[in-house]
């Protein structure tokens, strides 16, 4: 389902405090809900919408999950009226599955439509820190008074947020984002959220999809690009990307990052979309090119090939383009063994 | 049946496939200039029953010889518009003829500019009308309004005119089109001028976000900052694109319209949330959002902070 998550309309919400597992006997839960006034509303809708588009995945309801929060999604988005009651089961069915690793925080349940679909939302919030600046003037003086805040749950520069957004839709449309996805260090902080709390899984096959975008990214290298010291520029950047600790790849950061133009780097995202992968966030998993990511091999048309470590081209290993179209390969190092092949 | 007859009753069968060729290629030659950024007036029409009467006493021939039953005019403000129409025409329609009246005319005449081209449809446009009108022609005239003004003035004064006319009216007709002609390189220059004055360029596409704008929201705008964004911003659009700068922008608010009013309505309490939103050329930044926006990344990186874009990028619901 193609959405614009700029479209969703916040109806009501409600806000429902999660404590740290063990310091509290439960969550502090709400009775009532509320329309959201259009500050609120906007606010919220700009910061999901941001959160959803650049880093939101595709997910699906899990089976073998827990159903609690499924069961919970099916009836508010036949009858947004069950908010109050739904969304405390969610907030205790949250503190039941957390652990002591989890932080406290606020989670918030909104119902809505989006393209005319209902829709159900599901943000959990940590509280940050903040200081605020009054100020005062009396007989004459000003001064500035400094006011301590550690109630803040969402402003513009949160980062620790975690939103499922979930749409009528036969099967139902689901769609997670986690600031915390990616960063390797928060692996399981942030597949808590996911599976353990939403029950959910992805929608495609991470190591398939991991697969596909390599070889997409492969395709444009080899066939948009011909510059053969770009072409090794690229295909460095795009192992060191599959390499790394992070979780996901980002396709189109991936280009605004590594990719020279704007032409390539549109050309490279158009490559990433015919390959049917979306271009924000694409989970990682190398079950299935672990041994093509290694090294990096150039064949030229006098049949040598160079088999080379990726963080070698660029410093040892110089690739450049000569004025007749050819290629010039540069390498300086003790040669251990030469042996005859084939 | 006398041939006349049976030539008018061959026409008035004939008429309304004309009408349907008409209306098509008008409708393919409006949709191009527009895109061009050709100030045009396309009109069209069928030949009346009178001339073609005329027509067919003064040269007796067949109904089909006659090449301008069907005629459709581009009337354009510069004549270096009228020069940009021609390879759009030979790539929208197949040519049979083509006749520009200027280059038929001696360095010490005067008279009529116009281009003339004796089009027919090409095959994935000829699908739109019936079978028979699909080898039918369609005279095709391009001119400046100042030309027209002639060829209008002249027609009436010929056709009108029973006889020869005396001498003192031919040249009173004369110093007209010697004027029309200076209007048309009067107009051409100062147009050149003009847009070569520092500001004009980035002024006239303001002029045409704010026309879209005003079009959603009744809510001002800086219209320094209009200046300075669109200054920074232009080169998203290439030399070849800016005259159709306005057709893209009005093209992008009709698609978009319903979600742009909505986004309008959503945040009007809020242009704390996109300071940008409440500025007419949002609806430029939110069409190379569309279009190209790692260009458009690239471009905004040089005159605001990326967050303020990131904001709009949020309301709008795309990704940059």
């Amino acid at each position: 389902m193609k959405l614009n998550f700029g479209d969703l309309m916040i109806r009501r919400l409600i806000a429902h405090e999660v404590p740290q597992k063990g310091t509290k006997a439960g969550p502090e839960l709400s009775d009532d809900d509320k329309a959201p006034d259009g500050q609120i509303e906007s606010f919220f809708r700009q910061r999901m919408t941001g959160s959803l588009t650049d880093a939101g995945i595709d997910v699906v309801f899990d089976p073998a999950a827990s159903q609690t929060v499924k069961d919970g999604i099916t009836t508010l988005l036949s009858d947004p009226d069950q908010l109050v009651s739904v969304s405390q089961l969610m907030a205790r069915h949250l503190y039941d599955v957390q652990n002591r690793q989890n932080t406290a925080g606020l989670l918030v349940v909104a119902t809505g439509t989006i393209d005319a679909r209902p829709a159900v939302c599901v943000l959990k919030l940590e509280h940050e820190e903040g200081i605020r600046v009054v100020e005062l003037s009396a007989g004459g003086t000003r001064t500035f008074n400094l006011e301590y805040l550690n109630s803040l749950v969402l402003t513009k520069r949160t980062r620790v947020f975690k939103v499922g957004l979930f749409v009528e839709a036969k099967p139902v449309y689901a769609r997670v984002s986690d600031e915390q996805f990616g960063r390797g260090a928060n692996r399981g902080v942030a597949y808590f959220y996911l599976f353990d709390f939403l029950g959910c899984k992805f929608a495609a096959a991470p190591e398939v999809q991991t697969k596909d975008f390599l070889q997409a990214a492969q395709k444009f290298i080899n066939e948009d690009v011909t510059d053969p010291e770009k072409q090794a520029r690229y295909e460095q950047a795009l192992l060191s990307e599959l390499n790394s600790n992070e979780e996901g790849v980002k396709p189109r950061q991936f280009a605004q990052k590594h990719i020279d133009t704007s032409a390539e780097r549109n050309r490279f995202v158009q490559r990433v979309q015919e390959a049917g992968l979306p271009t924000e966030l694409v989970p990682k998993s190398l079950g299935l090119i672990v041994n093509t990511i290694k090294r990096i091999q150039m064949r030229f048309e006098n049949g040598t090939t160079i088999n080379a470590h990726p963080d070698l081209i660029g410093n040892d290993l110089k690739i450049s383009r000569l004025n007749d179209g050819r290629t010039r390969v540069e390498m300086e190092d003790i040669l251990r063994r030469i042996k005859p092949l084939g | 049946m006398t041939d006349l007859e049976s030539a008018r009753e061959e026409y008035l069968s004939l008429r309304p496939h004309y009408k349907a060729l008409i209306r098509v290629v008008q409708a393919v030659l409006q949709a191009a200039i527009r895109k061009e950024g050709i100030q045009a007036t396309v009109t069209g029409r069928t030949k009346d029953m009178a001339q073609v009467f005329r027509k067919l006493i003064t040269k007796p021939r067949d109904l089909s010889e006659i090449p301008d039953l069907a005629g459709v005019r581009a009337c354009v403000l510069l004549p270096s518009d009228a020069a940009k129409i021609k390879p759009c025409i030979e790539q929208l329609f197949v040519v049979r003829k083509f006749e520009d009246k200027r280059v038929l005319m001696a360095s010490n005449e005067l008279g009529y500019y116009g281009q003339h081209f004796d089009v027919e449809l090409r095959p994935e446009d000829a699908k739109r009308i019936p079978k028979v009108a699909r080898k039918l022609r369609c005279e095709l005239q391009v001119q400046t309004r100042a030309h027209n003004l002639w060829s209008d003035f002249s027609h009436d004064v010929t056709y009108k005119s029973p006889t020869v006319l005396p001498e003192e009216v031919v040249r009173r007709v004369f110093r007209v089109v010697a004027l029309l002609d200076l209007v048309d390189t009067e107009i051409q220059a100062s147009r050149d001028a003009a847009v070569t004055t520092p500001g004009f360029e980035e002024g006239a596409m303001v002029v045409a976000l704010e026309r879209q704008y005003f079009e959603l929201t009744g809510k001002p705008h800086d219209p320094a900052l209009s200046l300075y964004m669109v200054r920074g911003l232009k080169s998203l659009y290439t030399d070849a694109e800016r005259p159709g700068f306005e057709a893209r922008i009005a093209d992008f608010v009709n698609a978009q319209r319903g979600r742009l009013l909505v986004r309008y309505q959503q945040y009007s309490d809020n242009d704390r949330v996109a300071a940008i939103l409440f500025q007419p050329e949002a609806l430029m930044i939110l069409e190379r959002m569309q279009a190209n926006s790692f260009a458009l990344r690239e471009a905004w990186e040089k005159i605001l902070p990326i967050e303020l874009l990131q904001d709009l990028s949020d309301v709008w619901g795309a990704a940059i």
